[in-house]
């Protein structure tokens, strides 16, 4: 359910109710296939260790200075926590819960990131990333002209805006999530489907900054997304990034009424409506990785796999950890940004695929595209990584 | 140097600065469970631990130990701390977190035994039996976090009691890091006869014994083929009488070969269930429900279905439309477990947002001869701890969510599990002093039925914890096991807050 701004920045003491709760169960499910606690061994960084460390804070046993970086900066917001909570289970939460009310890790995580971001201890690597997000909307410092240079170059308009693709905050400054959106663009071209976009106009939707706990940041960035969609005439939202697809569903209640999708959503229906053809076979084992914000954190699981079923040749077979159990590739949070030396769920995820002796490991997503396809080089393993987008675009 | 953080630092060396935390927080983080016991401290530095190891081996956990005692550091094994009693931390103390030694270690099919490392979570075990076409018969709630070493330190209760036992019936054998570091292997192994002829049966000293005879560092287990056939029947009853002689009918031994499993419940708990999980109102009429497991081949299930089918009718049992769909009720179970079990009904964050509740349960273990009775009595006692009357300042903090679903014990004798729920942060002196108040009169009642408070969780307010087992056990059977322990363990080092 959507909530405005001001009521999804929450302090440590708003959230107090989630901590005890938390506590006071103690039942566990959180940790049961927390990526952080199976990384680092330790409950510190998990849900169930931080409202621990949350409610130790409030009372004063412990001070900011004791939340060091493994703890504050480890969850990458997977929402294995969130999703298992047997407390955020109840129909009364199911139906009212936001982020100020279910219980989660990464909204404690995150909260502990913006109280160190209000006496000014982040680390460095997340400081520039925030200062980039700040100064020109994306995290990697990339100009408004290069955005609106390389939309211009894919010959899609910036003037017709009532349907955008939103490429978001990763694109295009990072060459392989760009060759992502460049196969999206192709597809949808190849069927006629007549899409804008916002070239430099665009920053990120707020997801990077809430996940780096700069709750102002957030909050600029949130209004200014919002007054620039109704100022376009956007009336529907593709998103590319599952990051941006949660945060305009979740943060925008203004926007309620416009039509937003992940472009999985869009092509799956464009494959049901007989639109997309394909010509080429791909003969691959395939297995495909649910982006956190795509699977939990939204319940879209069918839609990716249904586009590489009809996709002639693949053979598409499941990680043992797949769907709602799926292991996170260690990019939401501010793990694209800043290494913990204990984190390497990327590594983890990329042995998971190996175990199935795949061709190729399927994303839905710009900055698991990334991290998996670090995975995958750093441990010399003969499998690629490809976006869905690029594997339909191979066999059109 | 305190001797503490020369112990830590021969430890460090010894197992790995990875493998041991010394910060706070990690600190705060391990000093308590699931259990209650903390809340009748206000002040929580009397669980925090000077440091928590993470042994990988069973030679990590002798070296822990060997520094331990030469030190006298008390030790606390931990596995997913979702216990109720004994393995909250000592202030100062050393945790002993037992996740880390999380290897399967050897898979006997023929033989259908199992040997792991003591930190094997329940729910891998779980996965890796079903993978291979096999069942767990270690099934308990809290399977997510809990290990195969707190089975047996805990004395376990399973899902399928009535039919296959308790934790201490699966468990064929341990392996136990004594006080003084000699590494024992108990029990009966698969690589040992059943029936041992040799000596004492010394295992079962180290089943419930919660760390304070030694660390787990191996476990045994046996488990069984996935049975083929599955039926899940229940009806309601408009009597407590009659739901819970169905129930113990249902349970009966003539029947337990093949109902595996069979339990009541009360409205008490079923009108909260049903409202917070389907927003349904529960018809006042409807007092007791009773359900059965029936598991076996296909054709004896079906053959028992009838007869337990039969055995509702007796009682007057039935079902209507004004009632939930079965669909929920058959996998109420596992429902009201995950939803009810970890409070999540009736607590204050439901109704106002609040703070959420710590659930306090109960497990009076009962004869059947005196279920009835004592049920009844119980019900009427548990209205006077709501009623703001008798426990003035504890009742303001305090609710009841489920008066005992009756599930099978051993023979004979039910469990009446029970759930309260106390809002922990509101909990002071007075609520506290009111709340041992509250749990005496409760322990006097279950043994005026000639019961015991030791059905499954073993919980009761540490201090007043030697008292009651020596009601329980007598003062020659209380001074029998301070031997036992004094033998095992002279210098009280292992887990030395729990029962001694």
């Amino acid at each position: 359910m959507a909530i405005d701004r001001e009521h999804a920045i929450v302090t440590l003491e708003e959230y107090e109710p989630q901590l005890w709760t938390c506590v006071n169960c103690f039942c566990g499910f959180c940790i049961e296939s927390c990526p952080v606690f199976i990384e680092g061994r330790n409950e510190v960084g998990a849900a169930r260790g931080m409202s621990q460390l949350g409610l130790a804070l409030l009372s004063g046993e412990l001070e900011l200075s004791d939340i060091v970086d493994d703890i504050a900066y480890a969850c990458t917001g997977c929402r294995w926590c969130e999703w298992n909570c047997s407390l955020n289970k109840p129909l009364f939460i199911e139906r009212t819960g936001t982020r100020r009310t279910k219980v989660s890790g990464a909204t404690m995580a995150e909260i502990f990131r913006s109280m160190r971001a209000e006496q000014g201890k982040v680390p460095k690597e997340v400081r520039d990333a925030l200062n980039n997000l700040a100064n020109v909307g994306n995290p990697y410092g990339g100009s408004k002209q290069a955005k609106d240079k390389w939309v211009a170059d894919l010959g899609v308009s910036m003037e017709k805006t009532d349907t955008i693709l939103y490429v978001g905050a990763t694109i295009p400054y990072e060459d392989r999530a760009t060759k992502m959106a460049e196969a999206i663009v192709d597809v949808l071209r190849a069927f006629q489907i007549d899409i804008g976009m916002l070239g430099g106009k665009e920053m990120d939707s707020g997801a990077f900054a809430m996940m780096m706990g700069e709750e102002g940041l957030f909050a600029d960035m949130t209004e200014q997304s919002e007054k620039m969609m109704k100022t376009q005439g956007v009336k529907q939202i593709i998103c590319v990034s599952p990051h941006d697809y949660d945060a305009f569903l979740t943060y925008y209640p203004a926007l309620d009424g416009l039509e937003i999708k992940h472009y999985t959503q869009l092509f799956a229906e464009l494959i049901d409506s007989g639109k997309i053809k394909f010509s080429k076979e791909i003969k691959k084992k395939v297995t495909y990785h649910d982006p956190c914000y795509l699977g939990r954190k939204n319940n879209i699981y069918d839609e990716p796999r249904k586009i590489l079923q009809s996709i002639p040749g693949v053979e598409l077979v499941e990680m043992d950890k797949t769907k709602e159990t799926a292991y996170c590739c260690g990019g939401g949070g501010t793990g694209l940004f800043y290494d913990l030396p204990k984190m390497n769920m990327n590594l983890a995820r990329a042995d998971q695929a190996k175990e199935k002796d795949v061709g190729c490991m399927a994303v839905a997503c710009p900055i698991c595209l990334q991290m998996l396809d670090d995975g995958i080089k750093s441990r010399d393993y003969k499998f690629e990584v490809n976006d869905i987008a690029q594997l339909v675009r191979e066999a059109l | 140097m305190e001797a503490v953080q020369e112990c830590i630092q021969d430890i460090t060396r010894s197992i790995g600065e990875d493998n041991i935390s010394v910060d706070k927080a990690s600190r705060i983080v391990h000093r308590i469970t699931h259990g209650p016991e903390a809340m009748l401290h206000e002040d929580l530095g009397d669980f925090t631990p000077a440091a928590v190891v993470r042994p990988r081996t069973t030679e990590d956990v002798v070296a822990i130990v060997n520094y331990a005692n030469k030190y006298e550091i008390p030790l606390i094994p931990q596995g997913g701390r979702t216990c109720t009693y004994g393995a909250e931390s000592v202030r100062d103390g050393i945790v002993v977190d037992t996740t880390s030694m999380n290897e399967i270690l050897e898979f006997d099919e023929p033989a259908f035994r199992i040997k792991s490392q003591a930190g094997v979570r329940v729910v891998d075990y779980i996965d890796y039996l079903a993978q291979r076409g096999y069942m767990s018969l270690e099934f308990p709630t809290m399977n997510r976090t809990s290990t195969l070493g707190s089975r047996a330190s805990i004395s376990g209760y399973n899902k399928f009691e009535n039919r296959w036992g308790g934790s201490r019936d699966h468990i064929k054998g341990l392996e136990v890091v004594l006080a003084n570091g000699d590494v024992v292997q108990v029990g009966r192994g698969s690589s040992l006869p059943t029936k041992s002829v040799v000596g004492l049966d010394m295992m079962g000293m180290f089943i419930g014994s919660r760390g304070t005879l030694g660390i787990i560092t191996k476990v045994t287990e046996r488990f069984i083929p996935v049975p083929p056939s599955y039926i899940y029947g229940i009806r309601a009853f408009k009597t407590i009488e009659d739901g819970l002689r169905t129930y113990m009918e249902l349970r009966s031994p003539v029947n337990a070969g093949i109902i595996w499993r069979s339990k009541a419940y009360h409205k008490w708990l079923l009108s909260q269930a049903v409202k917070a999980s389907m927003d349904l109102k529960w018809p006042d009429d409807v007092v007791m429900l009773a359900d059965y497991h029936i598991l076996g081949e296909p054709e004896a299930v079906e053959a028992m279905k009838k007869h337990a089918e039969a055995i509702c009718e007796k009682y007057n049992g039935f079902w209507r439309d004004d009632m939930p769909p079965t669909d929920f009720v058959g996998r109420m179970h596992e429902t009201m477990e995950k939803y009810m079990g970890m409070a999540a009904l009736q607590s204050e964050r439901l109704v106002s947002g609040g703070m959420g509740n710590r659930i306090v349960p109960l497990d009076p273990q009962i004869s059947n001869t005196h279920l009835i009775d004592f049920y009844k009595e119980f019900i009427e006692f548990l209205k006077r701890t709501e009623d703001g009357k008798t426990y003035p300042a504890l009742s303001k903090d305090f609710h009841v969510l489920s008066p005992g679903a009756p599930v099978p014990a051993e023979e004979g004798w039910t469990k009446v599990w029970s759930l309260t729920l106390a809002n922990w942060k509101h909990f002071n002196t007075k609520s506290i002093e009111e709340f041992k108040a509250w749990y005496r009169d409760y322990a006097e009642l279950v043994w005026r039925h000639g019961g015991s408070l030791t059905g499954t969780h073993g919980y009761a307010p540490r201090d007043m914890e030697i008292e009651f087992i020596k009601r329980e056990v007598g003062e020659t059977g209380y001074a029998l096991m301070k031997t036992i322990k004094n033998a095992l363990d002279p210098k009280n080092i292992m887990n030395p807050n729990v029962k001694f």
